[in-house]
């Protein structure tokens, strides 16, 4: 192993233990971590994206494309945000950024998210398997989960009152529990990611001595 | 129990979470993996693919979460460079460049050369819009590989501009949605069949696509990794942390028994 991966292993695993102080309370050491990962992740992104200015985009002005004069000039503009009497410069660029995304994104979401997903959702499978069971039942829980989200459907109107109506009302139970269901899943898989964050970083710990002497 | 409170009940939920993530990265259990419909429909596409396809990487990694896409994402490249496809990759995250030259150790090109079967393209920062125009033209986009060579140099891009010169795309460690930019940008205006090694909070997004048919496949986690380790023959990070997983998932659903089991008791 060579001095710079020594170096840069040693330095992760006291990073990972100053970093887990905060278990116990918020420490100095803890901050000092906290600090310079930010510093250290702003500082590689902005010095990419400088590279990608440099590499690609400033050459190819010189090289006589002066149609990306204009998006430069805009990025610059975004910088405006910095100080507050030339805050309205910003607005621009972050309008065009906005509009520009919005389109670009609305052209394939409405056939991808909405239709697609729609017809998906819509074509039962009456297999007698698992996968028949699982068609009906995407399409009822999608059924009752927007059932939870009828605000204007409360019940029957009877004269001036209006009385509960208990098939709506036990389809928008069911609803919640499948919108808790799904939030639930959602948290657990979001669990799952931050644990493969954590084994990686108790591996590091753990296998650092072994590694340092060769032995893995 | 007063021991208990005075030491305080998260220390010991923190002590028992290393002790059930440490023993098993120790001392490796080899729980088995079932390889789930999603993880094997990716794997069938990229092995059915004709020798010779064009193959489209975006290398959406971020460091913060890599550890959960790195088993997947480490299988994924053994396996496309194990096969005879033109892969072209870009990078979408600036933390991409750093963490591929890290994986590539692990994948074996063999007799595959740079430039005639795979490029390396740089980094490019814009989000959705660059993954438009990257479909519209690559050379509009990129005007050198990573290493600095003018892309007119390059003998692989001589035919290689746009979306429909490739037979698919894949997304490999995206965190920020990149996956469904490709579904927007790629497949649904170009047709290009879009491919994930995810991580696990993206995974349940992806889901109605992939019923819908949008996407052909995608892998989940850490746990992916493992089913895609498997599929193509290679132990790797994912089979050993699936066994951590399966601990500290049982420690936790034993941890929410104990206090609801405390709850119902004090009510009585």
């Amino acid at each position: 192993m060579d001095y710079s991966s020594i170096l840069g292993q040693t330095v992760t695993v006291l990073f990972v233990i100053m970093c887990y102080t905060y278990l116990i309370k918020e420490t100095v050491l803890f901050k000092f971590v906290e600090a310079t990962y930010v510093g250290l992740g702003v500082g590689h992104g902005l010095v990419m994206v400088v590279g990608y200015l440099t590499k690609t985009t400033l050459p190819a002005i010189q090289a006589g494309n002066l149609s990306l004069i204009l998006p430069l000039a805009m990025g610059l503009l975004l910088f405006g945000r910095l100080k507050r009497q030339y805050r309205w410069f910003y607005m621009y660029p972050l309008a065009l950024l906005v509009g520009a995304g919005l389109g670009l994104q609305i052209m394939g979401m409405l056939k991808a998210s909405l239709i697609d997903q729609l017809v998906s959702t819509m074509s039962i499978s009456l297999t007698p398997d698992i996968t028949g069971v699982n068609s009906v039942l995407v399409l009822f829980f999608v059924v009752t989960a927007m059932t939870y989200f009828l605000f204007t459907l409360r019940g029957v109107v009877s004269g001036t009152s209006t009385k509960p109506n208990r098939v709506l009302d036990k389809l928008r139970d069911i609803g919640q529990y499948v919108l808790m269901g799904a939030i639930g899943a959602g948290f657990a898989q979001s669990f799952l990611g931050r644990l493969a964050v954590f084994m990686d970083v108790l591996e590091r710990v753990l296998f650092f001595i072994p590694r340092l002497l060769g032995l893995m | 129990m007063s021991t208990l409170r005075n030491i305080g009940y998260r220390k010991i939920i923190y002590l028992l979470v290393l002790l059930a993530a440490a023993i098993p990265t120790l001392y490796t259990i080899g729980l088995p993996v079932t390889v789930s419909q999603q993880s094997r429909d990716l794997y069938s596409f990229i092995e059915n693919l004709p020798a010779g396809s064009n193959v489209a990487i975006q290398f959406a990694a971020y460091a913060g979460m890599y550890p959960d896409a790195q088993p997947a994402t480490r299988a994924g490249l053994i396996h496309l460079f194990r096969r005879p496809l033109n892969i072209v990759l870009w990078h979408t995250s600036a933390d991409g460049p750093m963490l591929l030259t890290g994986e590539m150790r692990y994948v074996n090109v063999g007799s595959r050369v740079y430039g005639k079967d795979y490029v390396f393209l740089p980094y490019v920062a814009g989000s959705e819009a660059t993954t438009s125009a990257t479909a519209t033209s690559l050379r509009g986009v990129f005007k050198s590989d990573f290493y600095g060579t003018p892309i007119d140099q390059i003998s692989l891009m001589k035919n290689i501009d746009k979306a429909e010169d490739f037979k698919a795309i894949i997304v490999m460690a995206a965190a920020g949605g990149e996956e469904e930019w490709a579904i927007r940008q790629w497949y649904i205006p170009h047709h290009v069949p879009v491919g994930a090694f995810t991580i696990s909070i993206t995974y349940p997004m992806l889901i109605p696509y992939w019923k819908a048919g949008s996407v052909i496949g995608m892998t989940n986690g850490v746990l992916g990794g493992a089913e895609y380790e498997t599929l193509i023959g290679a132990r790797g990070p994912g089979l050993r942390r699936t066994d951590v997983m399966s601990t500290v998932s049982l420690l936790y659903v034993g941890l929410i028994g104990v206090a609801n089991f405390e709850i119902i008791r004090r009510k009585i």
